[in-house]
């Protein structure tokens, strides 16, 4: 029994419950602990031996596994002057940190020594974080990046973040108390670019039709490209997880249980837009497999598999998201997904307190159904406050749009039909 | 072969019995939704009042907030795609509908065949839905039925702007205690539903003729302020407001055909 090989999924969950471990165990040892943003060169502190906590995904965690203690965490927020439109994961992590009550489950955290912050994702964040390293008079460091509205990072804009990174390096190493390590680092890259061969080439496998596994799987892999991107615990999970996808795919089998088609896939093959409702990913996804439905592409998780070698190119990489450029690269991205993946349809994540994966959504939807005939629809979830979610509604919406996806099908088996 | 359709809203529970796909047999509506009486109420009012029984059906379809909870449903479908197949069979050459109920609103872009392109509903809340209008006429001292007359006596143009049903509620008080015509509030009212359910119409783009169903759709002064808002003239069906209903009963009906 105890020589049994573990599956990918057994080893992730170890792997996770050691991140926060070893995250505890770091700091009682006296070593410094940063709260980070989730887009950044995360590979620069990896390599000096920094740790990183990074509180866009403790929230999601809270939120996912207790709600009424991120309920309790998003009240401490409010009743201490935060309004309730700002982001919910700001609110969560503030409430968290101010209220000095831990959640349990193994994932709390110590205080952070430092703060990282980027604007690339949303510059709400950057006073999040300022708030805390106010808060606690700890450093606080900024990656700045300009918008990207051309179609690739303009050798100026490159050059301004660059070094910025060469400025970072000094920041780390005053932190660290040793000289940054180029070599060290060097080495963290090659991982995390390995790492994210293998989270993409995973992505590409559940975008196979007939897909090999439930959709949702990816936010539980994504955990690892945000938390250990460079670590080798990740690759060994990766490469697991690759290999596990691949002999399904082989063997025409799948780890979706929901409502199947007679080639063995998902009914309908859906691309989930926006954060993923982490209160209620349970029932979501449970609603979505109840009528047959697959999210085989997720752009969400899609941020998380960026590859790279050097400082310029982590630094065009990390100016180059979606949220940071403009509505060609976010449709380029959907259409690839719509178009290779074989989307039927679209259903995306209103989460209003999160305005940077909102904004486009709406038009972008409208244009995406225009393109490709695919219908799709929009429900409010919030990412990680559990009070916003309607389930009827969610249903109503979600319903609407498998019985436009089921006629689809249908007019296009008959149209099949005439043809032969 | 008799089919049914029941479409149990937030507010108010529908039922319809069909021939054929072709004849409406019996329709009845009472002013009750979902965890009421209303659901039984209608059930055995079209069964008592058509001389049927369930055995006589060959399928029921179930549709709105409630549909989950009839035990009786063969099939549950959404409001969505029953709004769809009643109004295009009342109106064949339907393209766009405007469903304005209880606790939600949507616009409904068809393919002329009855069959649904893409759909856009209310978000966030229930502001601009029949909910809203039900607080309204509370606080004007009026019904809903009464509110369409109350319309056609406006002169003059006022503004209703807050999205929020209480804030809304605390305007209209405003209006009142400033001595405002109750006609006038009524018309502004309407306006401010109209703005949001146009609002979800131009997102899911308007084509003619434009089909409205739903209880609201008994207003005749939504209606005009839609039409005013949209530039075009709106159809409503008779008795608007069993158009889910109608829509579950053909669904029924094509699903055993």
């Amino acid at each position: 029994m105890g020589n049994e090989k573990k599956t990918s999924k057994q080893l992730l969950r170890e792997v996770q419950a050691n991140y926060y471990e070893d995250i505890r165990q770091a700091h009682d040892r006296g070593e410094k602990i940063g709260y980070a943003a989730a887009q950044l060169p995360k590979e620069m502190f990896e390599c000096m031996g920094l740790h990183l906590v990074y509180p866009e995904n403790h929230s999601a965690a809270v939120s996912a596994k207790d709600r009424e203690k991120a309920e309790f965490y998003l009240q401490t927020a409010e009743n201490s002057g935060y309004a309730a439109d700002l982001c919910s994961y700001s609110r969560i992590n503030l409430g968290y940190c101010l209220a000095d009550d831990p959640v349990g489950q193994g994932i709390d955290v110590p205080k952070p020594d430092f703060m990282v912050v980027g604007n690339n994702i949303c510059s709400m964040t950057m006073h999040w974080y300022e708030n805390l390293a106010w808060e606690y008079d700890i450093p606080y460091i900024i990656f700045d990046s300009p918008f990207v509205w051309e179609d690739h990072v303009p050798e100026h804009k490159q050059e301004y973040i660059a070094r910025q990174m060469q400025s970072i390096a000094d920041q780390i190493a005053e932190i660290a108390g040793r000289p940054f390590d180029y070599d060290a680092f060097r080495e963290t890259c090659a991982i995390s670019d390995r790492n994210a061969e293998l989270y993409h080439e995973a992505l590409e496998l559940i975008g196979h039709d007939p897909s090999p596994a439930n959709g949702h799987d990816q936010l539980n892999y994504m955990s690892l490209m945000v938390t250990m991107k460079g670590s080798p615990k990740t690759t060994e999970v990766l490469e697991l997880w690759v290999q596990e996808l691949k002999d399904l795919i082989a063997a025409h089998e799948t780890t979706f249980k929901g409502e199947k088609d007679e080639t063995g896939d998902a009914k309908y093959r859906v691309l989930f837009d926006g954060v993923a409702c982490w209160p209620q990913l349970k029932y979501c996804n449970e609603c979505m497999a109840g009528c047959g439905c697959n999210w085989v592409a997720a752009p969400y998780t899609n941020l998380f598999n960026q590859r790279y070698t050097d400082i310029r190119e982590q630094a065009a990489t990390y100016a180059f998201l979606v949220c940071n450029t403009g509505m060609d690269a976010w449709q380029a991205d959907r259409g690839y997904m719509i178009e290779n993946w074989h989307v039927d349809g679209i259903l995306g994540n209103i989460t209003r307190s999160c305005k940077p994966m909102i904004g486009k959504m709406p038009v972008s939807n409208r244009l995406l159904s225009d393109k490709y005939g695919i219908p799709s629809t929009t429900f409010d979830g919030d990412q990680s406050d559990p009070r916003i979610l309607s389930k009827a509604q969610f249903e109503t919406r979600l319903q609407g749009l498998v019985e436009i996806m089921e006629q689809n099908k249908q007019k296009k088996a008959k149209n099949e039909e005439k043809v032969d | 072969m008799y089919t049914m359709g029941i479409d149990i809203g937030s507010t108010a529970t529908k039922g319809v019995i069909m021939q054929d796909g072709q004849e409406i047999v019996i329709s009845k509506m009472v002013d009750v939704g979902t965890g009421t009486s209303g659901v039984h109420r209608v059930l055995d009012a079209i069964l008592s009042d058509s001389g049927l029984s369930l055995d006589d059906m060959a399928y029921i379809i179930a549709t709105g907030y409630g549909r989950t909870n009839f035990e009786f449903a063969n099939r549950q479908m959404s409001e969505l795609s029953c709004h769809a197949k009643g109004a295009s069979w009342r109106i064949p050459e339907a393209r766009t509908i405007i469903d304005i109920g209880g606790q939600d609103a949507k616009a409904i872009k068809l393919d002329g065949n009855g069959g649904m392109v893409n759909f856009v509903m209310n978000e966030k809340c229930a502001a601009g839905t029949g909910r809203f209008l039900d607080v309204m006429a509370r606080v004007l001292e009026t019904t809903v039925d009464g509110l369409g007359e109350l319309d056609l006596r406006s002169t003059e143009d006022l503004s209703i702007t807050s999205t929020c049903t209480v804030f809304a509620e605390s305007e209209v008080i405003s209006l009142l205690s400033n001595g405002r015509a109750v006609e006038d509030i009524v018309h502004a009212i309407h306006e401010s539903v109209a703005k949001r359910a146009c609002g979800l119409a131009s997102r899911v783009g308007v084509s003619d003729p434009v089909v409205m169903t739903g209880g609201v759709a008994r207003n005749q002064g939504v209606v005009r302020a839609i039409e005013r808002e949209l530039k075009r003239e709106i159809i409503v069906p008779d008795n608007p407001q069993i158009t889910g209903a109608l829509g579950a009963a053909l669904l029924a009906w094509e699903a055993v055909k």
